[in-house]
Parts: C-alpha cells; structure tokens; sequence
C-alpha cells in the first residue's frame, strides 16, 4: 500500500495547520487556509481500513487512526463542511479565530478516528476549549458570559467522562478499547452522560441555544458542525447495543429531544437561536436512531444506524447553510431578531435562495438531502414496529417545517417590509453556502452517492427514498403543514421576548449562589472575627488590673438589677456616677498597697476555702459544685446590689 | 432582483399561488387515494401499522399536528417560559 506513505492523521493536519495560520497574511493566508481542509479531504479519502498511528502512552497504547467505514463518512463530511465553511470565513481578519476553528475541527477529527478511551478524552477537552473561543471572538458582553457558561457545561461533562472512563479501565483490567459498551454499570453511564451532554440531550442540552447564537458569525457556522456530531459518532461507535434493563433509553430521549427542540423553535424570536433548537431537535433523530439500533437486531440495527450517520452527514451540510444564511443577514443587516426583520428577499436574493434550499433539506421536502437521509431512521422505527416513536418523528418533521421552512423565511424575508437596507454578503460567503447548497441538493437527487459509504451498505441497498407511497406521503405531510401555517400564521407572530430554559436552573441557581456568598456567609464569617476580637480586647481590658475590672463588671450587673427592680431612682443615678467615674480611672493603679497583715489574712482565708473543697469536693457531683458556684455568684450579686441600694440613704 | 420583487408584491401573483396551493392539496391527495386503492406493481413497502391504512393519513396528521404544535407552543411559551428579553440581568 504505496498511499499509506502519504497519509497522515487529518487531525494533524488541521492541528499543525493551524499553528502556522499566523504566518501568513492576505490573499496567501486565505490560499493557505483553503488548502488544509482540501489536503484533509484527500487524506481521508485515501486512508485504506485498519488501525494505525498506534502511540505508546504510559503502559497504554493510543490508537490515533482506526479507519472503518463509520468512522471514514464521518471524516468526509467533516473535511468537506470544513472546506465550505472555509470558504465562508474566508474574510475573517483575526488569525486567532482562524487557528480556534482549525484546532476544533482537528480534535472533531481526532474524536473520529481515535480507536481508544484516552485519545477521546484529550481531544474532546480540546474541542470544547477551541470552541469556546469561537464564543468569545464576538468580543461582546453577552458572548463572553455565554462563552463561560458553554465552557463551564463542558468541563463539567468532560470531568464526567473521564470518571467513567477510569471506572471503566477498573472493571475490565485496563482496558481502554472504545468499542461496544453494551452493558449498564456505573462507568458506561458516566461516559454515556459525557456522550449526551455534548450531544444535548435534554435537559443537558441548554448549552447549545445559549452559546451559539452569541458566538461569531463564522465561528457558529463552525459550532453547528462538530460538537453534536462527533456526539452522535461516539454514540453510533459505542451505544448502538446499550439498553438498561432491555430499555432503549436513548430512543425515546432522542423522539423527545426532537419534539422539545421544535416548541422551543416555535417560541424563539432570534434567528440564530432557532435553528439552534433545531440542532437538537435534528440530532434528536440521530440519537433516536442509535437507540432504535439498540432496541432492535440485526438488519433493523444496521438500518437505524445507517440512518443515523446519514442523517448527520445531511445535517451538517444544510445546518451549516442554515447558520450561513442566517449569519449573512445579520452580517449584512446587524439586526438578528425576527420582530426586526421582513422584506429581505428584495435585498437579499442570493441568500434567500441558499436559505430556502438548506430549509427544505432540513424539512425533508423530495430532492433536498434530509428527504434521503430522515426518512431512513423513521423507515427503522416502522421497520421496529415502534408506532408512538414513527408518530412522534414525523410530527417533529412538522413542526421542523413549521419554525425553519416558513415561519423564519416569512418573517425575514417575506412579510412585512422593514425596509432594511442591505444587499447579499461578499462572494466569498456566498461561495461557501453555493458549495454546500449545491451537495444538499445532488445528495438529494442521487442518495446513492451517500448510501454507498455509510456503514451498512447492505441494509439500506434496497431501501427506495423515492418510492410512490413515501413520496407522496411526505408532500401530504409538507403541504398540509404550509396549510396549517396559513390557518394559525397570526398566533405565531414572533414576539421579543426569550424562553427559559435548563439554563435556568444554572444561571439564576449562580446568582443565588453568589447571593448566599455575599449576605449569610460573609456576614456569618464577619460576625465570628467581631466576636473572637471582642472577646480578645475584653481579655485584654480585664488584665490591665483584674481586681477592679471584677468590681466594675460586677457593679455594672448589680446596676442593671438595680434600674430592674426600682427603675431610675437617686440612689441608682449616683451608684451610676460612681461607676462612671471609676471607668474612667481604670485601669488606675493596679497595685494595692496594703499593709503586710491584710495579705496574710487573704492567704489564711484562701488556704481554709481550699481545705474546706478539699474536704468536700469528693462528696459532691460536678453539677452540684456548679450549682454552689452559681448561688455564690447570685448571693455576691445580691449583697453588692443591697449595698448599693442602702448607700443612698 | 427587481422582477422578482414585481411579480410577488403583485396581489395578482399572490392569489394565483394560493390557488396553486389549494390545487396541490387536492392532487396530493387524490394521488395518496389512487396509490392506496391501486398500487403499483413495484410498490412493495409493508405497512406495519394501522394508522397508515387511512389513504390520506399524512395529510391529516400533517395539518392537525402544525396547528396543535403551532398552537400548543405557543400557550406553553406565554403561561410558563416567556420572559422579557433583559429578564437575566435583574
């Protein structure tokens, strides 16, 4: 095998590639940049199946390259979106940018072709850090906060990954093979949640509609390709036999993932964020699709998961277009809310067209490559006999249309006119969505193209996208809903407001917690340093001369008592004055200067107390000796109040 | 694109692709009803479930699922999750 000479791991070359960005400026550097995905894109193809780089780490041994059929389409689509997404940010001035969405797509690829636990980890730390500062080249308040919350998300699910990872590599002697996990224990839920959370599931999935539509206008047409999908690759390789208990979990959090993404979608008045939802709602069918695997055998499963990758090969393509047709317009027209927007197809031709091609993909509408690529997990699923999970994809198809295919292009390119002035985006953004424009519609018209690299060919040889029956159905079920649109248009007039979601939950749970930082504890923590240096000065206060302090201490109680039991009287006002006054003197002079005798008569009577305890102590309980000790406290209290009370007289 | 910006503002234009669309439906569906009582001969697809033994069954479950979507959402948005746009920063 003469190529394998040439071929190195695609992740290297974006990785290394993206270094060097920073070296060249101008027309060269945007050569240089179209040339790394190009090189990718050969790469892969030339990559023959088997196992490769193989990278001795500590005892373990990474495997950088395991070539197969499943992970070879997902090296395609990710070099292909890559080159026209290249395209698309083309004019991005900022190198730094540049070198973030290269090192993203890098560590995608080395997810793809990483064959162990340890290769997946590193590079999916990666990812999640490159991609947030996609996030943060914005450079405005709104992604920065958005950017720390995406990041915080990730290293939570990173960290759960990598616990079931070690779990795992205790369970089965070290093992750290990434194939099959096809039982539920402690270590493969964890790594599923890792799995899952970048996949966004709900209700892990409030990440997603929050960062990206903050993020740049290039940079999210980056995001829309990576992170999900290399979750549902990792899903597809290692999940597709997982039940709990015979319970295929992720094929029904894949059909709800793919209904809540289309309310949310209903609901949102920012373009960017829209779709975004329907990334989840989409990548609901992949995961749907795993689980529809996992539920069913043999020929079912291969179907479901041919299904699965090639939904997420379409998907990429028309969601990049999506986001690229929505970022032109915001671009172009700085406005990015629905409530502003109206009449842009006057201005906007181009981008109007390349949109509405992405948006009857992503509905499935014939010729357009989500038809060819949708139908085959709903095809599973009515293979499986499953009738409330074929219900709920096909209505989540619905309201895909509803939200992607009508509501948004009626309200920004059609309806009323807000008489913005703009005009289509530079040529080479328009370069980058006629490239993928142009594959969703050939994947469209000959599916075959895509059905032969999937990773059951077999399963789907027979399987006719465009029989008589499917056809038809599927223009009942489009036109039907253009119908229902028309009927219920005014209700679903767009209004400026935004939906809570999970990230509820995190962001007013963040305040609260910074709330409880700053009030109760910090005055808790406030309270004990007051209390410990009042008692620390009282000390020292009180040993500046300890038998006067004892006096005023005492004569200030028995004053209370006092005031207590006749209120202000004359006798009380001049025991105050006296008080006062011996304050004021303290600590005065702390030596008594008696004669000799008064000593030695203190020390008798110490030495006879002492006797008198000795003698008795033993026959008392220790409460009963802090009993006496109170009442003389009391009794002394009480002489010294008496006395005081008489001294008026 | 100024011809494409006369031809759609024209409210001839309009009512004509609204009647294109009604004519559409009907053909949809009365194409549905002729495969479901004539198949064709290649026509070999199983329907496993009973729902689909209805002829226009995905016209009808197309049409009431937009308008209960349409309308389910929005009733969930405006009693639960709908907030003022600044509603993070109080």
């Amino acid at each position: 095998m003469t190529t394998d000479l040439f071929v190195v791991p695609p992740a290297a070359i974006f990785i290394i590639g993206a270094l060097l960005i920073p070296l060249f400026k101008g027309r060269v550097r945007q050569a240089y940049l179209l040339l790394i995905p190009a090189l990718a894109l050969f790469d892969v193809y030339y990559m023959q199946h088997g196992t490769y780089w193989l990278q001795p780490f500590m005892e373990y041994e990474l495997i950088l390259g395991r070539v197969d059929l499943l992970s070879k389409c997902f090296g395609y689509v990710f070099t292909i979106a890559a080159l026209a997404m290249t395209f698309y940010a083309l004019r991005v001035k900022e190198a730094g940018e540049h070198v973030a969405a290269f090192l993203y797509i890098g560590s995608a690829l080395g997810v793809v072709f990483a064959g162990d636990l340890i290769t997946v980890f590193v590079f999916w730390e990666v990812m999640a850090w490159a991609s947030v500062f996609l996030v943060w080249y914005r450079r405005t308040k709104a992604s920065i906060d958005a950017g720390f919350r995406y990041l915080l998300v990730h290293v939570v699910g990173g960290v759960i990954l990598l616990g079931g990872i070690i779990l795992y590599m205790q369970e089965n002697n070290g093992s750290i093979a990434f194939d099959a996990f096809n039982y539920a224990s402690t270590a493969t839920i964890l790594i599923l949640l890792g799995f899952i959370i970048n996949a966004a599931v709900p209700p892990l999935h409030a990440w997603l509609p929050d960062a990206y539509p903050e993020a740049t206008i290039t940079g999210a047409v980056f995001m829309t390709a990576f992170t999900t999908k290399t979750a549902v690759y990792v899903l597809a390789r290692s999940f597709a036999g997982f039940t709990i208990d015979g319970f295929a979990i992720l094929m029904w959090l894949g059909a709800i993932m793919a209904i809540y993404g289309v309310v949310y979608a209903i609901l949102e008045n920012n373009i960017r964020r829209l779709l975004a939802y329907h990334i989840v709602s989409q990548v609901g069918y992949m995961v749907c699709g795993v689980g529809i695997a996992a539920s069913a055998t043999g020929v079912i499963s291969q179907t479901a998961i041919d299904g699965t990758v090639a939904h997420a090969f379409c998907h990429i393509l028309y969601k990049g277009l999506l986001f690229m047709g929505a970022g032109s317009i915001i671009y172009m027209t700085g406005k990015s809310k629905l409530t502003e927007l109206g009449g842009l197809y006057k201005v906007m031709p181009l981008t109007m067209i390349f949109y509405m091609i992405a948006a009857f993909s992503i509905s499935g509408a014939p010729l357009f490559n989500g038809f060819v690529s949708k139908s085959i997990i709903i095809h599973a699923a009515e293979m499986d006999h499953n009738a409330i999970i074929f219900l709920m994809l096909e209505g989540a198809a619905v309201g895909t249309f509803l939200s992607v295919g009508l509501k948004l292009p009626y309200f920004a390119f059609f309806g009323k006119d807000a008489g913005i002035k703009a005009k289509d985006p530079p040529t080479n953004m328009l370069v980058g969505m006629g490239i993928t424009a142009f594959l969703c519609i050939l994947l469209g018209v000959y599916p075959s193209l895509l059905y032969n690299i999937l990773p059951y060919p077999a399963a789907v040889a027979d399987y006719a996208p465009y029989a008589a029956g499917h056809l038809i159905g599927t223009l009942q079920l489009l036109l039907f809903t253009y119908a229902g649109f028309l009927i219920i248009k005014k209700k679903l007039h767009p209004e400026n407001t935004i939906s809570l979601d999970t990230d509820w939950f995190y962001r007013k749970g963040g305040v609260l917690f910074v709330w409880l930082m700053n009030n109760p504890l910090a005055r808790g923590t406030q309270w004990t340093i007051d209390a410990t240096l009042a008692v620390k000065n009282f000390a020292v206060w009180f040993s500046r001369n300890p038998i006067e302090a004892l006096g005023i201490v005492t004569d200030k109680i028995c004053l209370v008592i006092l005031n207590i039991l006749q209120g202000r009287s004359a006798a009380g006002e001049r025991a105050k004055a006296t008080l006062d006054s011996r304050m004021s003197a303290y600590p005065g002079e702390p030596v008594r200067r008696d004669p000799i005798g008064v000593s030695v008569l203190l020390g008798t009577l110490f030495l006879f107390a002492y006797l008198v305890i000795y003698v008795i102590a033993p026959h008392l309980s220790i409460s009963v000796m802090l009993g006496l000790v109170v009442v003389a406290v009391i009794a002394g209290i009480g002489v010294r109040t008496r006395e005081l009370m008489q001294a008026v007289g | 694109m100024w011809f494409l910006e006369k031809w759609l503002e024209n409210p001839k234009t309009v009512k004509k692709m609204v009647y294109l669309l009604y004519v559409s439906l009907i053909i949809s569906c009365l194409l549905g009803i002729a495969i479901h009582f004539a198949p064709p001969a290649e026509h070999v697809e199983h329907v496993p479930f009973v729902f689909e033994q209805i002829p226009i069954f995905s016209a009808i479950f197309g049409f009431i699922i937009c308008i209960l979507l349409g309308l389910g959402s929005k009733a969930y948005g405006h009693n639960v999750v709908m907030k003022e746009g600044d509603y993070y920063d109080n």
